[in-house]
């Protein structure tokens, strides 16, 4: 009789988050990570996506209190996918406040969990792969000049990133703490990853032929006679020394070697070359 | 009057991350504008194309702080037209710039947005849910956005006139080597995304994509619907297979090339 009248009110309960609110959420969740500094990173952008809910679950100035300071915890994701995290917490927030005997370090320890799994996709999926993709086409038009690159460029990124805002944080309220389990059983998140890497690979073998330019107007020989190694070069494989030089740009970050040292090893190499006559611009 | 479309263009970049990383701080999304600006929106088109290809692997990845793209973007794209130089002079001073104001930047996130950020846990404590959202915005506006914002354009404004006389000076083999580099640099961005996302399994299609442009001359967008294309079909036939199957060819092996 008690359980049965608890879970009524429950269900009452369930509804007080509205899709009304949830936008709000998804609009909060927009500037995540303005306020990002070194120790606890999104912590106030995730307070401030949720803060808006809570105040609606929490009337009492206490249990409010409570709640954002269990938010203002480490976070750090990639923000795409901060709607999913907040639609889980928002669901979990939802029972704990008609719950008494929800614990609330459960809140926390799934926003840990996730955290980590999803970024790792995220930049993967999102700065590694659609971005390229994106920026690739963008530049092939930007190149000749057409302003239409730019534009590509923000709609063919933005579009799935606001797809996958609005869809997590939806479909995260909904399926809740569950989400995690459903997700890794299906195999979806491992599909995801390799299909997108397959795409993210092709683009970027693509690229390297036509984005990285090296030239060489070495010749043997003297005068008229003279044998062009750049021809030479083209018929063994068109594209080589671009191939080459990503290859040992590759080897060197294997290496651990610094973005930056490589950087500025690139550019004092060039301007050897540029003097010695064995590049050309 | 350049200077303040220089500004209002800093504003526009960096208001990505007000509107959720919308990628707006990149070179080929800011090129155009600064293009625009300065009178000549197809060389700010084309260099910013160049530069954004040469800062291809700044971008902020898990923890690593990438060089600041907006100030290098701008600054590298403006003084270029400026000068009448090529895209390889935008890449050689935009580099130096990205980086510097990434350390600047740094002490902002270290000493500026951290006096907000601690006062959102006072309010917290008084169960002031306000009191957390003004923090956020005073952390992100004045710890962030305006600081650098105006950086960029004292940088500008300083720096043009100055600039043009000292790009004059620089010897010609500096310029082609900066040219050179320029044509390099992307490939610098390639292999740390390559470092991100290779994988054994699915290597081939890494080579599959080269050997289409480079000898079939197969523009990018070609090859990337061609992927699309061979993603239809794998994920068609990869749904007769078990799962125990998938999770065997996720083994991620970074060493190999």
């Amino acid at each position: 009789m008690t359980s049965n009248k608890q879970d009524e009110i429950k269900k009452e309960k369930v509804s007080q988050i509205t899709h009304r609110d949830l936008m709000n959420v998804f609009w909060r969740a927009l500037p995540f990570e303005i306020s990002w500094e070194y120790v606890r990173q999104m912590h106030v952008g995730f307070a401030y996506s949720i803060s808006g809910v809570l105040r609606k679950l929490y009337p009492n100035k206490k249990d409010l209190s409570e709640a954002l300071k269990r938010h203002l915890e480490f976070f750090n994701i990639t923000t795409y996918f901060a709607p999913l995290v907040l639609g889980i917490s928002i669901a979990m927030e939802e029972k704990n406040a008609t719950d008494d005997d929800f614990d609330t370090d459960s809140i926390n320890n799934v926003k840990a969990s996730l955290m980590g799994p999803l970024s790792g996709i995220g930049d993967s999926l999102f700065l590694g792969t659609l971005r390229i993709i994106a920026a690739g086409i963008g530049v092939s038009l930007a190149m000749q000049g057409n302003p239409l690159g730019a534009i590509v460029f923000l709609l063919l990124y933005n579009i799935p990133a606001f797809a996958v805002r609005y869809i997590g944080l939806f479909q995260g309220y909904k399926l809740g703490t569950n989400l995690l389990d459903k997700l890794s059983q299906s195999g979806l998140m491992e599909k995801v990853t390799r299909m997108t890497g397959i795409m993210g690979l092709m683009t970027i073998g693509s690229m390297i032929a036509t984005m990285v330019v090296m030239k060489t107007p070495l010749k043997f020989g003297i005068g008229h006679s003279a044998t062009k190694l750049q021809p030479i070069l083209d018929s063994i494989m068109p594209c080589l020394l671009p191939v080459m030089a990503t290859a040992i740009i590759y080897w060197m970050l294997g290496k651990k070697m610094k973005t930056t040292v490589i950087l500025l090893l690139i550019i004092v190499f060039s301007i050897i070359c540029a003097y010695f006559g064995i590049l050309a611009p | 009057m350049q200077t303040l479309w220089i500004f209002l263009i800093a504003c526009i970049g960096y208001l990505d991350y007000f509107t959720g990383k919308t990628l707006l701080t990149r070179p080929i999304v800011l090129g155009p504008l600064v293009g625009l600006a300065l009178g000549n929106l197809t060389a700010g088109c084309k260099i910013g194309a160049t530069v954004e290809l040469a800062m291809m692997g700044a971008v902020g990845v898990g923890a690593a702080l990438p060089p600041e793209v907006v100030s290098g973007g701008i600054l590298g794209v403006a003084f270029a037209i400026i000068g009448h130089k090529d895209a390889g002079m935008a890449v050689a001073l935009g580099l130096p710039i990205a980086m510097l104001v990434m350390l600047l930047r740094n002490v902002l996130f270290i000493a500026v947005v951290p006096l907000f950020t601690a006062r959102a846990d006072k309010y917290a404590e008084k169960g002031d849910a306000n009191g957390v959202d003004r923090m956020h915005w005073f952390g992100g506006i004045f710890g962030m956005y305006l600081p650098l914002a105006i950086l960029v354009t004292v940088s500008f404004a300083a720096g043009g006139g100055v600039m043009k006389q000292v790009l004059n000076m620089v010897p010609q083999f500096i310029q082609d080597g900066l040219s050179i580099s320029a044509g390099i640099l992307p490939a610098l961005g390639f292999a740390i995304l390559l470092r991100m996302i290779i994988n054994k399994k699915i290597i081939g299609y890494l080579i599959i994509g080269f050997l289409l442009t480079a000898y079939l001359k197969l523009p990018v967008v070609g090859v990337a619907l061609l992927a699309a294309a061979i993603i239809m079909i794998l994920l068609y036939t990869n749904n007769n297979k078990s799962n125990n199957d998938q999770a065997n060819t996720l083994e991620v092996d970074d060493d190999d090339f």
